[in-house]
């Protein structure tokens, strides 16, 4: 055991001097989700994309269809809203969480 | 035909089988850094120990192509022979004929030697090999799979069950090894994934090599599939030889017992642990100051590398050793280390081997992605697997065990057998600090120099609390024993504990938190 390899780990108000290994860097830190933002929730390829920036959407209206898996998978909006804009167009493919459509 | 002839005709007919899938082919395997299926066999199993079974197996399919087409024991070699002279069945996929394909035939050969094992209660070892299913056998190559999967569940916590990962292990076929007990794989030649680079390429748009999805390392660190890492075939076998070694035949049996050995004398227990709780120490170098010729197996060394568990030997008898390790993330629990040490656990438990932990832990790892993945429901195989053993259960706490994690690491609640607890042990609901902030907020926020009413309040809960003697004097602490004591108090209670029976309540089988 290296003293300098040590960093601490703060827990229940003492610090411990331990190692922290890869997978502990590597975790993912967490974000409240946005509602404004439609991110993919599978990553795919877009096969059609029915909202316009500035055009008004109601609750259930399709924004894109995400093809991912053989199977077409309409994106609808969760919201009434005005779209600020679409980050995607056709056939491009998107990895998991890409932003798709953005709300005012 | 005379006999002569006859003995002619079967050394020409066998000695073509045995050669595989041919020249050509053997050469591809040992180009691309493999042995072939049965020069593994042979380097595995002791000298002259093997014997084949179902050499002259053939496939029945008639699509494709296939009717025309001999495959040399239809890719697989099964049999019988002795590692460390303990008895096992063995197969080996033999990449070398037609890619190690699973085909209906393929399968049972398997399945018979998997029924041979599981019949004869010794060890089976299935070296993996394989480029998947036979597609054009459709179905039955499923059907294949699926028998294989009964089988390694109907053997579960009967017989050990080894899978060694020497090549490439794909898809449905992966599921045999996940539901063996011991996983090997071998640096640049174990790949497992269920569905390959191509397939996410094409389908999901993302670029990974195999290696990095399911190479050895991948599967020994991150994913935690894999149990032991080598960097060569020959070095896995050793390990494989050392594990053997370690366990018993079938659950019906102890594992053998070794002459007795002493520690060697390099590590002196009481100089290996810092006194200060937040000071870490390799909790490996306790176990090897307490076992017989410092001789630990170490399992699952790089995943979860916060709790070590493993094999050893206490006066020549098998024991199964979980640690929390404070050199990594304090030792805290956490998902990975919940499922890697109750897996273990209920490993131990099957197959009659005592059960030593090690606790020095300030609890669970706190963070949103812990609790997002789960941590209740992992966290809750540990408190499982410890109460549902019944093997001799002894709990050494070294320094401190709070909280929640107290309860976990075998505590007397969860049905230890004996609790032994050095004087530097402190059991108490959390640390010194986290403990005095709550009690005393109020008298620290109106002092007139909080810093210093709060360290005197952290001494105070520490004189009071942070010892051995509470738990004593409740008696969920059985004795307070010197580091040095702690080999002698553990061979005495395993030597007492030879004996224990232990009822449970009639059931099919519990229902854990998988």
């Amino acid at each position: 055991m290296d003293e300098k390899d040590l960093q601490n780990l703060h827990i229940d108000g003492t610090d411990y001097a331990t190692t922290l290994p890869p997978k502990y860097h590597r975790r993912k830190g967490w974000k409240a989700r946005d509602d404004r933002q439609v991110r993919a929730f599978i990553p795919g390829v877009i096969v059609r994309v029915s909202a316009k920036a500035g055009g008004k959407v109601r609750r259930g209206d399709e924004l894109l269809v995400l093809e991912a898996m053989k199977m077409q998978n309409p994106v609808l909006a969760l919201r009434d809203g005005v779209v600020r804009a679409v980050a995607v167009q056709p056939g491009q493919i998107v990895p998991k969480g890409a932003l798709l459509v953005e709300f005012e | 035909m005379s006999f002569f002839k006859k003995i002619q005709d079967f050394l020409t007919r066998s000695s073509s089988l045995t050669r595989g899938g041919g020249e050509k082919a053997v050469q591809k395997q040992i180009d691309s850094g493999k042995l072939t299926a049965r020069d593994r066999i042979q380097a595995l199993l002791d000298p002259g120990s093997f014997h084949e079974y179902d050499l002259f197996v053939e496939h029945k399919c008639q699509d494709f192509g296939m009717e025309g087409k001999k495959l040399p024991g239809d890719g697989v070699i099964t049999g019988t022979g002795t590692v460390s002279g303990h008895p096992i069945c063995i197969f080996a996929q033999d990449f070398t004929v037609a890619g190690g394909s699973l085909g209906l035939m393929h399968a049972r050969k398997i399945t018979k030697i998997m029924d041979h094992a599981l019949k004869m209660g010794v060890p089976l070892i299935g070296i993996n090999d394989s480029g998947g299913a036979r597609i054009q056998e459709g179905v039955n190559s499923l059907a294949g799979y699926g028998e294989i999967f009964y089988r390694n569940t109907l053997a579960s916590g009967v017989i050990p069950q080894i899978s060694v990962i020497l090549g490439p292990c794909a898809g449905g076929a992966v599921y045999s090894p996940a539901l063996t007990d011991f996983v090997f794989v071998v640096d640049k030649i174990s790949k497992m994934f269920i569905t390959g680079p191509e397939v996410i390429k094409t389908v999901l748009g993302e670029e990974i090599s195999m290696e990095e999805l399911g190479g050895a390392r991948v599967q020994a660190e991150i994913s935690g599939n894999a149990h032991f890492y080598a960097r060569s075939e020959l070095e896995c076998f050793e390990q494989i030889k050392r594990l053997v070694e370690f366990i018993p035949w079938n659950n019906r049996k102890r594992a053998d017992d070794f002459d007795p050995q002493e520690p060697r004398g390099d590590l002196r227990i009481e100089t290996v642990v810092p006194p200060e709780p937040n000071k870490p120490f390799d909790v490996r170098d306790v176990v090897r100051a307490l076992c017989d010729d410092s001789d630990f197996l170490e399992i699952q060394e790089f995943f979860a590398p916060n709790i070590v568990i493993g094999f050893a030997r206490l006066q020549g008898r098998t024991v199964g050793v979980v640690g929390n390790q404070p050199l990594v993330l304090a030792g805290v629990l956490d998902v990975d280390a919940s499922d890697k040490a109750a897996r273990f656990i209920r490993f131990c438990d099957a197959f009659n081997i005592p059960l030593v932990t090690l606790v020095d832990l300030p609890g669970y790892l706190p963070g949103v992605d812990q609790e997002h993945a789960g941590v209740i429901r992992h966290g809750a195989k540990i408190l499982y697997a410890y109460s549902e053993a019944t093997v001799p259960k002894v709990t050494v706490i070294l320094r401190k065990a709070y909280g929640g994690g107290y309860i976990a690491m075998c505590s007397r609640h969860l049905g230890a057998d004996f609790v032994f607890a050095w004087p530097t042990a402190e059991i108490a609901v959390m640390g010194s600090e986290g403990a005095a902030n709550i009690i005393f907020r109020r008298e620290i926020a109106a002092a007139d120099d909080p810093d210093a009413m709060r360290q005197q309040k952290i001494q105070e809960y520490t004189d009071k609390f942070a010892n051995p003697y509470i738990a004593a004097a409740e008696g969920h602490v059985d004795a307070v024993i010197k580091p040095e004591e702690t080999r002698e108090y553990l061979v005495h209670a395993i030597a007492v504990s030879g004996q224990k029976t232990e009822a449970r309540p009639q059931r099919k089988h519990g229902v854990p938190p998988f």
